[in-house]
């Protein structure tokens, strides 16, 4: 466990003076975590009493108890903003995990690591060691800016808090910790063969993808996730999860990591 | 003691190795000589289990190098360009991140003592991208060490040091395989470097050792006879001859040879004023075996 504590520290160590990484662990969180909740609470709270808008439409059956203006929040807060709140930990889970791999190969420190004890499973299991630490802080950092984000507007204009639903927990710790392990495994899958930190990075916001799909299906009423669903979620991510290891781990060998 | 036995090694269809065979006695200086791309980094990373041989094997201390074997990477130490220290991180967190990495009981007593061997104390809170090119050398050479491995592989450790920094790493050097038995390997191109601090060589060319093993060894190998250089009078021999500046020479093979033919001259009455033994140089040498091997070659 000393090596991947270790490693742990070297990473931030290294990590923290790559503009692009620290860029990137800072903008994203903030402008989907804090800045997109914020606008869009602001806007809902604003339209309460108002004619009901068209998500009233796609609200899903379990919500018509609720007051027009309670639906719309709980669809905001429940069934949109989790689709944005995912690209968090997806995305800085892809970043941690390409720059500490990627970065061992432009600086020309991978071998040095291949001439220590450590097997390559070792090495890689204290890479994303390394990489899922630091994902899951900012990931869960995030996470206490949105419910700032949602609470406090709803609190000081309607007397609420919304978050954390029961949907959120399960986000938070079942699906959250799983999809920043995807960003990472699937990172690690592309840094086998990519050759600089640029191209890793574009190819992992493929992952992106899936992610977008799920928030145009919340938005336009056409998939309702509930919490079953989020469990169905992370389940899927937690299999997605060991075959992209699986794969990785294929694809590593000594020759071609120097 | 390293023994490597036809080592080959291919990258798709381009052959870099070729039966590439020598020994290393324990606590001795192997120099592997050759120009850049004669395949003496790929020779020190399979050596290292870092590749695995097309064909062939080696032995370190009679363990067998294999890919990823924790033991063999216990016994063996590398320093080379191709295997950077962290630029963001200071001199003792790189020391301190390797010595966790070989799991070293004391690790930062362990660190402390070797930045104060190479004089990087005072640098020991600096990040290693304000260190000049000898220090870090030196901390390479550190690093390295940090396990006291019983194997050394070094790749040009004094290239780009000032001559004060050369000749600290080089008594350093010495000194391990001297006093501590450690067997020494050294990658250089620079034939005169090579020749003051190896005891050991193999002149490596195109992938292929051309020649291997102590200085009489090679000398033998490439048929050049050695001389005893007199100046003096009345100097009578069958195998005589007269050199350019007037000096004499007759061909010897060894020590011994030299000590009696000088013996049996001064009973003859030879007034001898100075005597010497001269050969090639290992420049001349290096370039003798490899022209007579290309030749050779059809």
């Amino acid at each position: 466990m000393a090596i991947f504590w270790a490693m742990l520290k070297k990473d931030l160590q290294v990590l923290r003076r790559q503009r692009q990484v620290v860029y990137i662990t800072l903008i994203i969180p903030t402008l989907l975590a804090v800045v997109m909740p914020l606008i869009l609470v602001f806007v809902t709270l604003q339209g309460f009493g108002q004619e009901a808008s068209g998500m009233i439409a796609i609200a899903p059956a379990n919500l018509t108890h609720l007051s027009p203006d309670m639906q719309q929040l709980v669809i905001l807060v429940d069934y949109m903003m989790p689709a944005y709140f995912l690209m968090v930990p997806i995305m800085v889970g892809s970043v941690f995990a390409a720059g500490g791999m990627i970065t061992e190969r432009e600086h020309k420190t991978m071998e040095a690591l291949l001439y220590t004890p450590l097997s390559l499973r070792q090495l890689l299991s204290a890479k994303l060691f390394a990489a899922l630490v630091p994902a899951l802080v900012v990931s869960w950092l995030s996470a206490l800016g949105t419910a700032l984000a949602i609470n406090i507007p709803c609190w000081l204009l309607r007397g609420i808090t919304p978050f954390p639903s029961p949907i959120w927990w399960v986000i938070l710790f079942w699906v959250l910790p799983l999809t920043a392990a995807l960003g990472l495994t699937f990172s690690l899958l592309i840094s086998a063969s990519a050759q600089t930190y640029q191209e890793a990075q574009q190819k992992s916001a493929l992952l992106v993808v899936p992610l977008t799909l799920l928030l145009t299906g919340n938005i336009t009423g056409v998939i309702a996730m509930d919490l079953k669903a989020y469990f169905l979620l992370g389940a899927a991510f937690l299999l997605a999860n060991i075959i992209l290891l699986i794969l990785a781990s294929r694809r590593y060998r000594v020759e071609q990591m120097i | 003691m390293l023994v490597a036995q036809n080592l080959s090694k291919s990258f798709g269809t381009k052959q870099v190795l070729r039966e590439v065979s020598f020994v290393i006695p324990s606590g001795a200086i192997f120099g592997l000589l050759g120009p850049n791309g004669s395949g003496k980094t790929t020779t020190v990373r399979l050596l290292n289990g870092l590749l695995t041989p097309s064909n062939g094997s080696a032995t370190i201390d009679n363990l067998l190098v294999q890919p990823q074997n924790p033991e063999l990477r216990r016994l063996c130490g590398v320093m080379t360009e191709s295997a950077n220290l962290y630029d963001d991180l200071t001199g003792m967190d790189n020391l301190s991140f390797f010595a966790q990495l070989f799991s070293l009981p004391q690790a930062a007593d362990r660190c402390r003592e070797l930045l104060a061997t190479f004089e990087l104390e005072h640098a020991a809170r600096q990040p290693v991208r304000q260190y000049s090119t000898g220090m870090r050398k030196r901390l390479m050479l550190a690093r390295a060490l940090l396990h006291q491995p019983k194997m050394l592989f070094l790749d040009e450790p004094t290239s780009g040091l000032d001559p004060e920094s050369a000749l600290e790493v080089n008594t350093m050097i010495m000194r391990l395989a001297r006093e501590e038995g450690v067997t020494i390997l050294l990658c250089t191109h620079q034939l005169k470097y090579a020749e003051g601090i190896c005891s050991h060589y193999g002149f490596l060319d195109q992938g292929v050792i051309q020649a291997a093993g102590t200085w009489e060894d090679l000398l033998h190998q490439a048929g050049t006879p050695r001389y005893l250089e007199l100046r003096g009078v009345n100097i009578t021999h069958r195998h005589l001859e007269e050199t350019l500046d007037r000096r004499w020479r007759i061909p010897i093979a060894d020590d011994t040879a030299a000590a009696e033919t000088l013996t049996q001259l001064i009973q003859q009455g030879a007034e001898v004023y100075e005597a010497r033994q001269t050969t090639l140089s290992l420049e001349d040498l290096y370039f003798h075996i490899i022209s007579n091997k290309k030749t050779a070659t059809p």
